[in-house]
């Protein structure tokens, strides 16, 4: 089933240009995956050697591409080294670091600081 | 999943239209921003509520996101809806999950106000915590032994004030249906009796006495079967201490779990006093260490 979304994918005429870096590295995945399905350790040391040389913003490309072939584990996979690329770091360092920009209106953060007040405000043991 | 894969990257101005493949990618870097909110939800799912919640001012897809139930069910206790049941008269009806464990985050009272429960709002997991008012303390109506005070340092506005007795005896139990989990029972005490003088924190310890002759003996029993005890001197005057009694576990969280627990200094050959009694807390385990008075 996912090798159709493959063909269909390349078949689309319109993601041609785009499509080559990508295949390159989320294309071979679920090979990869059959061949060292036991072993999670090789599996961990494949990946992170694939993302050894990925810069934030390909990241953003894998994961469409991942999402588009319905891919799961690959998605899951980018999306935790986003995740992990991201913790416990604030606002402003992710958003330079993923070339984000905040796209609110000028009263609409602080409108969002009311919304998730809660989950700052107050300390969980007395 | 599957979200339109090429309409994404035609909705870009400008940046797509080159024709020469080979080097397209460098021309156009869509970022992390051009992620569909069911992506950004994922990623988001890997962080604990407080960092969604931070995470949810970088931009409105990333807002968005910080919406998705399937990333809130997630955070929740595994029997969030007896818990619902159990706090709430009437459970509000369609909910968003997030609205669900905002509400439950809120230390909510049951049992007559004697009682509150929270969700942690890292962890999700789920606190108890008893009054003083709730707890069975003997010789409780006579003031000549104890006496409720108001503060508020405490979450229930009054504590417990001892000024001397000879049979010392704190008897409590809760009924509540806690999610699977090991979990940890604490009394929150203080020697000495706090209060403010000209905005500052002052301490009157003039009835502390009889606690370093023998130590407190702490116990907990759960309705299936469990047991454990400890026991301790009390120390350090001025300041609200958790005494730890001991932990127990669930292990099937569509049962309402029975726990009792007591703390006793009987021994009649001399008097003890000036203590505070705030409540007894129930914690999930791994706050343990946090809390541990030693």
């Amino acid at each position: 089933m996912k090798f159709c979304t493959v063909k269909q994918y390349f078949d689309d005429e319109n993601n041609n240009n785009v499509t080559n870096g990508i295949a390159t590295t989320v294309i071979p995945l679920p090979n990869k995956h059959l061949k060292i399905k036991a072993n999670n350790k090789e599996m961990e040391q494949y990946e992170q050697e694939l993302l050894r040389n990925v810069m934030p913003q390909e990241l953003t490309k894998l994961i469409l591409a991942a999402n588009y072939l319905n891919f799961k584990e690959a998605l899951d996979f980018f999306c935790r080294t986003v995740a992990n690329a991201i913790q416990n770091k604030s606002v402003d360092y992710v958003r330079k670091f993923f070339g984000l920009e905040s796209d609110f209106e000028p009263g609409e953060e602080e409108k969002l600081c009311k919304e998730f007040a809660w989950s700052f405000e107050g300390v969980d043991e007395d | 999943m599957g979200a339109n894969f090429s309409a994404l990257f035609f909705g870009q101005e400008g940046s797509n239209a080159c024709s020469n493949g080979s080097n397209l990618a460098l021309q156009s870097k869509p970022n992390l921003g051009d992620l569909p909110e069911d992506c950004v939800a994922l990623i988001l799912g890997y962080f604990d509520p407080p960092e969604i919640c931070k995470l949810a001012s970088m931009n409105r897809a990333f807002r968005g996101a910080s919406w998705a139930d399937f990333v809130w069910e997630s955070k929740l206790p595994s029997n969030y809806e007896v818990l619902l049941q159990k706090v709430f008269d009437d459970v509000p009806e369609n909910l968003g999950k997030r609205q669900i464990y905002e509400r439950l985050c809120r230390a909510n009272s049951f049992d007559g106000g004697t009682k509150r429960v929270w969700l942690h709002k890292r962890t999700g997991g789920v606190c108890l915590s008893i009054a003083s008012k709730g707890l069975a303390i003997t010789g409780i109506d006579d003031r000549r032994y104890w006496n409720h005070i108001p503060t508020e340092e405490s979450r229930f506005c009054t504590v417990a004030y001892l000024q001397q007795i000879w049979w010392f005896e704190v008897d409590g139990e809760v009924d509540f249906p806690l999610p699977t989990g090991s979990y940890s029972v604490f009394f929150k005490l203080q020697l000495g009796r706090a209060s403010k003088r000209f905005g500052r924190r002052i301490c009157n310890s003039e009835h502390v006495h009889g606690w370093d002759i023998k130590p407190v003996q702490f116990q907990l029993w759960t309705s299936d079967g469990q047991h454990a005890a400890s026991k301790c001197f009390l120390k350090e005057t001025g300041k609200w201490n958790y005494y730890h009694v001991g932990t127990f576990v669930v292990d099937s969280s569509n049962a309402s779990t029975k726990i009792k627990f007591s703390m006793t200094q009987i021994d009649c050959t001399h008097t003890k006093g000036g203590l505070c009694l705030d409540s007894v807390v129930i914690y999930p385990n791994e706050f343990k260490e946090r809390l541990t008075h030693f």
